[in-house]
C-alpha cells in the first residue's frame, strides 16, 4: 500500500474512532433528519422563520427603497446560515469514513491490495446521490441570492419557499401521499396531455382560418385548452365555427371527467393514509412523553385503568395489534396505536427509550398465552422493565411469573378476598377501602424519605406529626426490610424509607410542602 | 356477630374463588347453581350446593337466621343476577345482601335492586392494577391487614353502655391511652352508616354502640378494648388467640 492510500486509510479510522466528532455527527443528523429529536422542531421552526422572513424581505423589495440592513440580512446572513445547513447536510448525507473503512476490510479480507481508487469513487458517489436529490438542489438554489448583483439570482428566493418541504411534517405527509399514487397521477398527466394536444390540434385546425375567430397560432389554440380542459373558461378565447364548439363540447366534458378523476385519486390517497398519518403523528408526540403506563391489550379492563390512570395525570399509551380495538380505544381518546405489543420490531417502530420513557408496562391482553408472549419479548427488550399482568386462568401463574412479570393481578381471587372481607369483617373492610376509593376525601398515601430528607430527619420526632389530623401509620424500613407499625418517636429513618401516612388530602399536601421547607431551612 | 353461613348463588370462575376463601373462616357455605352440572361440581368440591331457578319461592332459605348469614349473588349473568337480588331484597328485606357486577352500570342496577354491598369487578380490577403499580406498600399493607398475614389487624370495637370512652371526644381517648394502637375510624351507629376518620372528624364525641376501626397487634387491641369496655365484634382469630 503506498503511502497516500496509508494515509487515506488512516485517516478514515482517525476519524472512525474520534468519539467527539462522532458525537457531532449523530446530533447533526438528528437535528437535520430525525423527526423524533426533541430539538428537531425548534429548529425547523428557526428555518422556516428565515424563510418566510426572506420571502417578505423580497415581496417589500419591489415596491419599497431596500433597506441595508434587510438586504444584507437577506443576502449575506440567510444565504450563509443556509450553506452551513447545506454543508452540515452534506456532511451526514454518507459516511465517507465508514465507506473508505469498508473497502479497505473487504480488500485485506480478500487478501488483495488496497483499491483506494474504488474506494474514493463510492465515496464520491455517494455524495452526487445526496447532491444531485431535488431536496439538495432546492437547497443549493436557495443559497443563490447570496450572488446578489446577479439580480436573476435573487428570484432563487423563491426556491426558499420549497425548502419548507424540509420543515414542515404535513408537507413531508403530502408529498408522501402524492408518491404513493405516482401511477395514477402518471396516467391522468398522461390522459390530460393527450386531451390537450388533441384538443389543439382539432380547434387549431376548425379555427385557424377562420377570421373571426381569436385562435390564430397553435399557442392560441393551446391556451383554448386549457382554460377549458380546467373548467376555467375566462371567454377571451371562444370557438366561433360549429366543428370549434363541438371540440369545445368534447373538451368540456374531459375536463370534468379529468377533475373528478384527479379528486377521487387525491382523496383516495388521503383515505388509505389517513391512519398512517395520524399513528405518525401519534409516534412523534410518544417520543415526546416520559414515564408512560403502557398498556398492552385493550378491553374492559384496559379502558378502566387507562381512564383511571388518566384523571390522575399519568401518560398512558394503549398498544393492541387489533386496529378496531384501538378504533374503539380512541373512541375514548386514548393515545392508541394498532401496533402489535408482542412483536419486537412493531415495538422499535415506536422508537421509544424502555428505561428513560416507560414507568411500567401493563399486560391486558385477552389471553394469558397472549399475556406470556407479549411479557417475553418486552423483557427480552429490557430486563429492567416493571411488567404486571392481568392472569386469566389461575393454572398459568407460573408461566407468567417464568416470563419475567413483576406482578400479577388476578381478578377473579380479588373478587374472592373482597367477598370474604366485606362477610368477616364490614366496617373494617369499609374503612380500608373507603381510604383507598378516596371517595371520604382521607387518603393513605406514601411519602418517600429521599436523599434531601434523610439530611435533616434522623428520626420520626423530626417528621413534627403533631398527632390526630395526620397518622403515621408506619414505616417501610429500607434497613430492616419490613413494615414497621406505628413507629416510636425515635425510631431511626434512613434515605429510601417510606412513610405510610393517613390524612385529609388537602392535609397531606400542606405536610409534603412543610417536610421540603423544612429541609430547605 | 360472627357470621355462621353463606348462601352463594352461582358457580362460574368469580364464585368458586369466593367458596375458596370462605370455606375457612365460615361454617357453612351452601352453593344454589342454575343448572345440575354446576350443582355436581360444587358438591364434587365439598360444598353443599343445591338446584335453585330464579322463580323459587326461596322457601328453602327461610332456615337461614339472617342476622348471621350472608347472601352473596355471583350468577354469571347479569341480568340475572339483578333478578336474583331483586327477588331475594322484596322476600328477605333484612338479609344482607352482596353481589358482583361487571361494569359500574349493571353496579347501580344492583345498588336499585337491593344489594347492600356491590363489588364492580372491572373498577375493582382496574384500581388494584393502578394501586399496584402507584402505591405498591400500601397495597401490600393493606391486602395483608384484610389476610391477616401479618400479626397487625384491623379490628372492630363496638363500645358498649358501661365503656369509659363514652361522653369522651376521641382526641381525649387517644391522648390518654398507652396502647400501640392507631384508630383509624368511627362509625357512629345513631347518625348514620358512614365513617368519621380520626384524621378528620378529631374532636367527634363518642357514644354507645359507635364502633371504632382499629388497627394494631394482637395483644395491645385486646388491652385496648379491655381498656376501653368495648367488644371487638368480628375479628374471631382474636378472640381465640
Amino acid at each position: 500500500m503506498n503511502l497516500f492510500s496509508r494515509a487515506l486509510v488512516d485517516s478514515a479510522y482517525a476519524l472512525e474512532s474520534s468519539e467527539g466528532l462522532r458525537r457531532t455527527r449523530h446530533h447533526v443528523d438528528n437535528l437535520m433528519n430525525n423527526a423524533g429529536y426533541r430539538y428537531k422542531r425548534y429548529f425547523d421552526l428557526f428555518m422556516m422563520v428565515l424563510i418566510l422572513s426572506s420571502v417578505f424581505i423580497l415581496i417589500r423589495d419591489v415596491k419599497f427603497q431596500q433597506n441595508d440592513f434587510l438586504a444584507v440580512f437577506n443576502n449575506y446572513i440567510i444565504s450563509f446560515i443556509f450553506l452551513i445547513e447545506y454543508l452540515m447536510r452534506f456532511w451526514v448525507s454518507s459516511d465517507s469514513a465508514r465507506i473508505m473503512i469498508d473497502q479497505y476490510e473487504k480488500d485485506v479480507l480478500l487478501q488483495r491490495n488496497f483499491r483506494v481508487g474504488r474506494a474514493v469513487m463510492k465515496v464520491l458517489y455517494a455524495k452526487w446521490r445526496y447532491m444531485s436529490s431535488l431536496a439538495a438542489i432546492i437547497d443549493l438554489l436557495a443559497i443563490m441570492p447570496f450572488f446578489h448583483e446577479l439580480r436573476l439570482l435573487r428570484l432563487f428566493i423563491i426556491f426558499r419557499v420549497f425548502k419548507l418541504f424540509r420543515y414542515a411534517q404535513n408537507m413531508h405527509h403530502f408529498g408522501a401521499i402524492l408518491a404513493s399514487k405516482k401511477f395514477e397521477l402518471l396516467t391522468l398527466f398522461t390522459f390530460v396531455g393527450l386531451i390537450i394536444f388533441v384538443a389543439s390540434v382539432m380547434i387549431y385546425v376548425m379555427e385557424a382560418l377562420n377570421p373571426d375567430s381569436k385562435v390564430n397560432t397553435l399557442f392560441d389554440a393551446l391556451y383554448w385548452s386549457v382554460v377549458t380542459i380546467s373548467t376555467v373558461g375566462y371567454g377571451d378565447v371562444v370557438p366561433v365555427s360549429g366543428e370549434g364548439k363541438i371540440v369545445a363540447l368534447i373538451v368540456i366534458v374531459s375536463g370534468v371527467a379529468v377533475l373528478a378523476f384527479a379528486t377521487s385519486i387525491v382523496v383516495s390517497a388521503f383515505t388509505e393514509k389517513l391512519d398512517d398519518i395520524r399513528d405518525g403523528k401519534l409516534i412523534q408526540e410518544l417520543q415526546k412523553l416520559k414515564h408512560i403506563y403502557l398498556i398492552c391489550g385493550y378491553g374492559t379492563v384496559a379502558q378502566q385503568t387507562a381512564s383511571k390512570l388518566r384523571r390522575m395525570g399519568r401518560e398512558v399509551v394503549i398498544l393492541d395489534a387489533d386496529a378496531s380495538k384501538i378504533a374503539e380505544a380512541r373512541r375514548h381518546h386514548d393515545l392508541a396505536l394498532a401496533f402489535d405489543p408482542a412483536s419486537l420490531e412493531s415495538i422499535g417502530q415506536l422508537g421509544i427509550d424502555p428505561v428513560r420513557q416507560i414507568r411500567a408496562v401493563i399486560l391486558l391482553g385477552d389471553t394469558d398465552v397472549e399475556n406470556v408472549y407479549t411479557a417475553l419479548t418486552l423483557r427480552s427488550m429490557n430486563k429492567e422493565l416493571r411488567i404486571l399482568s392481568l392472569l386469566h386462568d389461575k393454572k398459568h401463574r407460573r408461566k407468567l411469573e417464568s416470563a419475567g412479570v413483576n406482578d400479577i393481578v388476578y381478578a377473579q381471587e380479588l373478587i374472592g378476598q373482597l367477598s370474604r372481607e366485606y362477610s368477616d369483617q364490614p366496617i373494617a373492610f369499609e374503612a380500608l377501602h373507603a381510604l383507598r376509593a378516596e371517595h371520604s376525601g382521607v387518603v393513605i398515601d406514601e411519602i418517600l424519605v429521599d436523599e434531601r430528607m434523610a439530611r435533616f430527619i434522623q428520626s420520626v420526632q423530626d417528621l413534627k406529626i403533631r398527632g390526630g389530623r395526620i397518622i403515621l401509620l408506619g414505616v417501610e424500613s429500607r434497613r430492616e426490610q419490613r413494615f414497621v407499625f406505628n413507629p416510636a418517636s425515635d425510631f431511626v429513618l434512613a434515605e429510601g424509607d417510606l412513610l405510610v401516612v393517613i390524612g385529609e388530602n388537602a392535609m397531606l399536601h400542606e405536610y409534603r410542602i412543610d417536610l421540603h421547607k423544612a429541609v430547605r431551612s | 356477630m360472627t357470621i355462621e353461613a353463606i348462601i352463594l348463588f352461582g358457580y362460574n370462575e368469580f364464585a368458586r374463588e369466593i367458596a375458596q376463601q370462605l370455606r375457612y373462616t365460615c361454617p357453612r357455605i351452601v352453593v344454589y347453581a342454575l343448572n345440575n352440572s354446576d350443582v355436581e361440581q360444587a358438591q364434587a368440591a365439598g360444598l353443599e350446593a343445591h338446584l335453585a331457578d330464579l322463580e323459587d319461592n326461596w322457601d328453602d332459605l327461610l332456615s337461614f337466621d339472617f342476622s348471621v348469614t350472608r347472601i352473596i349473588c355471583a350468577l354469571e349473568s347479569e341480568a340475572e343476577n339483578v333478578f336474583l337480588t331483586l327477588s331475594l331484597r322484596d322476600r328477605f328485606p333484612e338479609a344482607v345482601i352482596v353481589a358482583l357486577a361487571t361494569t359500574q352500570e349493571n353496579a347501580s342496577k344492583l345498588r336499585l335492586a337491593g344489594a347492600n354491598k356491590v363489588i364492580a369487578e372491572l373498577q375493582t380490577t382496574a384500581n388494584l392494577i393502578i394501586e399496584r403499580l402507584e402505591k405498591p406498600v400500601i397495597t401490600r399493607l393493606l391486602e395483608a391487614l384484610m389476610d391477616r398475614q401479618m400479626d397487625l389487624k384491623v379490628a372492630q370495637i363496638v363500645l358498649s353502655e358501661q365503656s369509659s370512652a363514652v361522653g369522651r371526644h376521641i382526641n381525649e381517648l387517644l391522648e390518654s391511652t398507652q396502647r400501640d394502637i392507631i384508630v383509624l375510624a368511627v362509625v357512629d351507629q345513631r347518625m348514620s352508616e358512614s365513617f368519621i376518620f380520626t384524621a378528620k372528624g378529631y374532636n367527634h364525641l363518642l357514644n354507645a354502640g359507635d364502633v371504632l376501626v382499629v388497627i394494631g397487634y394482637d395483644k395491645e387491641i385486646k388491652a385496648f378494648e379491655e381498656e376501653v369496655g368495648g367488644v371487638c365484634e368480628t375479628d374471631r382469630s382474636h378472640r381465640s388467640g
